[in-house]
């Protein structure tokens, strides 16, 4: 029977396009963890609660009026819904960091993981806005009334991909650019940063609010792929699982965070699929966090610095300009700067 | 060898800086004036508060009592990348720079818009990476570390360690430098060719003030030294004053017993 159930969610697409959608979420918050820890050098260990504002915010604007037992259920459409969940982590984001950035490493690590568990337990206790640990059953997806629900499914692992090619090529842009470098000038040598004129505290605090809304705007998707909202989805676990993969493909590098995500999440989900008989099962469930310790150390035993590494990223390519490279800079010329000139001289 | 003229206004004056820690009085009563037009050194026995005073110049200790002016603008209490920004640029004893960066993008580091964020998004920071990478080329060229350009930090030789932090801290368009031990840890037969390049550095319009420990390197490039010993200045003069004067010699030969 297991046998059956395993090599049945193996060739269906339905499990394939779930595994690759989730993929593409975790990837889009892992690269957002990778620009403030591994190039800040902020070791956030809250990413979750931001994740959590975000979807929160989403689903709750988006609710149609009436639906559920809440005092506010405006039913905005989608794209609202996304500029709310941006704005409102955004300026949460900006409120955290504001105390907790005055601390380095360690404790800001305990205080943004503190922040995070604050977040679950305003969402269980503020009952009139989320339905306390019920949560909502049901969210709001773009495109419902277009497409059936298998074909949905897909046209959102593409939206979600699309997203994540988004979020590629932002922290792209800051690898290459003088905001990067400085970012991991400080996270390296702070002193000499200062000596170069580097304002540190409050690129600290602009970084942490730009990763925010950024994750406030990748919060939708996973609310999308999830279809449903209560505290449960917002513990640790899933910061957890960002910085395994961020430390497995290789912090601080560019596309680590991706690779990572994606052995981690296929490896995790295959481990779960192993067909062993019904009154083995509980200890497959234990022996789980075992086998990604295990992967993790074995990575670490033979690559230290992850699959990919910055100094693979950096180091004399960061010079050179590849084709990609004038390319993306020719389009960004022509879309967004052309754009803005053509605003200016109206 | 005399002075060259200092006539005119100073670029940094210190009046009455005092610094303690704890019951140790590091920096007491310093006040001194730079001449832009001079290459001022600044030297002491081990513990005698010159570190302390360019940690204090540069803001990155903050002085119990004294005020500090840089171009007739009062500077005392301003944070460190404040002070950079104003043209007051530090060197640092231990070189580490940044580990994980090579020569190349260091210098980028140095050079790049304040308005970070923003810069990253305009023209004008694309514009600015490319005259920055041209700029950084020329300054490693005059420091002959041209070949260097793509070698992480961490794997250069303790000498180049040295000029490749030159090299950034010049990125930074400093208007008065202060270098913090530039000879320690550099071969002896490359301290003559040290003392080329800082001159060089000065003869571009930097001014310059140096600390070390090497006397003789530092009596052979400063035009004028200041001498600390427990926190006070208890000496200045020409390279040759200097060394002629009994009190100097006297902290220097530990000839007080």
């Amino acid at each position: 029977m297991s046998t059956l159930a395993a090599l049945s969610a193996l060739g269906s697409p339905t499990f394939w396009v779930s595994l690759f959608t989730l993929i593409g979420v975790y990837a889009a918050v892992t690269m957002l963890l990778n620009v403030e820890a591994g190039w800040g050098g902020m070791w956030d260990l809250g990413i979750v609660g931001l994740l959590a504002i975000g979807s929160y915010t989403y689903t709750i604007v988006t609710n149609p009026p009436g639906s559920f037992d809440v005092v506010y259920a405006p039913g905005w459409p989608v794209w609202a819904g996304i500029l709310a969940a941006m704005a409102t982590t955004g300026i949460v984001a900006f409120l955290v960091g504001l105390p907790a950035l005055r601390a380095r490493r360690e404790y800001f690590l305990i205080i943004t993981f503190a922040f995070a568990e604050v977040f679950r337990q305003l969402a269980i206790n503020l009952r009139d806005l989320t339905q306390g640990t019920v949560g909502f059953n049901s969210v709001a997806r773009p495109f419902e009334s277009f497409f059936e629900r298998d074909a949905l499914r897909a046209v959102l692992l593409v939206v979600t991909w699309g997203a994540v090619l988004l979020v590629y090529a932002l922290t792209r842009r800051i690898s290459r650019s003088g905001y990067g470098r400085a970012l991991r000038a400080m996270r390296d040598n702070e002193p000499v940063a200062l000596s170069l004129g580097i304002r540190v505290s409050r690129l600290r605090l602009q970084t942490f609010v730009l990763v925010g809304v950024a994750v406030g705007g990748v919060a939708p998707l996973y609310m999308w792929w999830l279809r449903y909202a209560n505290p449960s989805v917002f513990e640790p676990q899933f910061t957890f699982t960002a910085w395994t993969a961020l430390v497995l493909g290789g912090i601080a590098s560019r596309f680590g965070a991706v690779l990572g995500v994606a052995v981690l999440l296929l490896f995790t989900e295959l481990v779960e699929l192993i067909d062993v008989p019904l009154e083995f099962r509980n200890v497959l469930v234990a022996v789980h966090p075992l086998a990604i310790g295990l992967l993790l150390v074995l990575v670490l035993r033979f690559r230290p610095e992850g699959l990919l590494s910055e100094r693979r990223t950096f180091g004399a390519r960061a010079r050179q300009q590849t084709a990609l490279d004038r390319a993306g800079a020719a389009l960004y010329r022509y879309f967004v700067l052309g754009l803005g000139a053509k605003a200016r001289t109206r | 060898m005399s002075a060259p003229p200092s006539n005119g206004r100073p670029l940094l004056s210190t009046r009455g800086l005092h610094k303690a820690f704890g019951g140790n009085v590091a920096v007491d009563d310093v006040s001194l004036d730079l001449h832009p037009d001079r290459i001022t050194a600044l030297i002491g026995p081990n513990g005698a508060g010159k570190t302390t005073l360019f940690n204090i110049i540069t803001g990155y200790e903050r002085a119990d009592a004294g005020e500090i002016t840089f171009d007739g603008r009062p500077v005392s209490g301003l944070a460190p990348w404040d002070i950079s920004r104003r043209g007051v640029v530090r060197t640092f004893q231990t070189p580490v720079g940044f580990p994980t960066m090579t020569v190349w993008e260091s210098l980028q580091v140095a050079g790049a818009s304040h308005a970070v964020l923003t810069g990253m998004l305009t023209s004008r920071g694309r514009r600015e990476t490319d005259e920055l990478s041209r700029r950084a080329e020329e300054i490693l060229e005059n420091l002959g570390l041209a070949q260097l350009l793509d070698t992480p930090t961490d794997e250069l030789a303790a000498g180049d360690r040295k000029l490749a932090e030159l090299a950034r801290q010049l990125m930074a368009r400093p208007r008065l430098l202060l270098l913090d031990e530039p000879a320690a840890g550099v071969n002896p037969g490359a301290i003559s060719r040290l003392s080329e390049l800082i001159r060089d550095v000065h003869r571009s319009g930097i001014a310059l003030m140096i600390i070390d420990h090497n006397l003789s390197f530092v009596l052979d490039v400063a035009d004028y030294v200041h001498t600390m010993a427990n926190g006070r200045i208890i000496a200045e003069g020409t390279p040759d004053e200097t060394a002629a004067n009994p009190l100097v010699r006297q902290v220097y030969m530990g000839a007080d017993t």
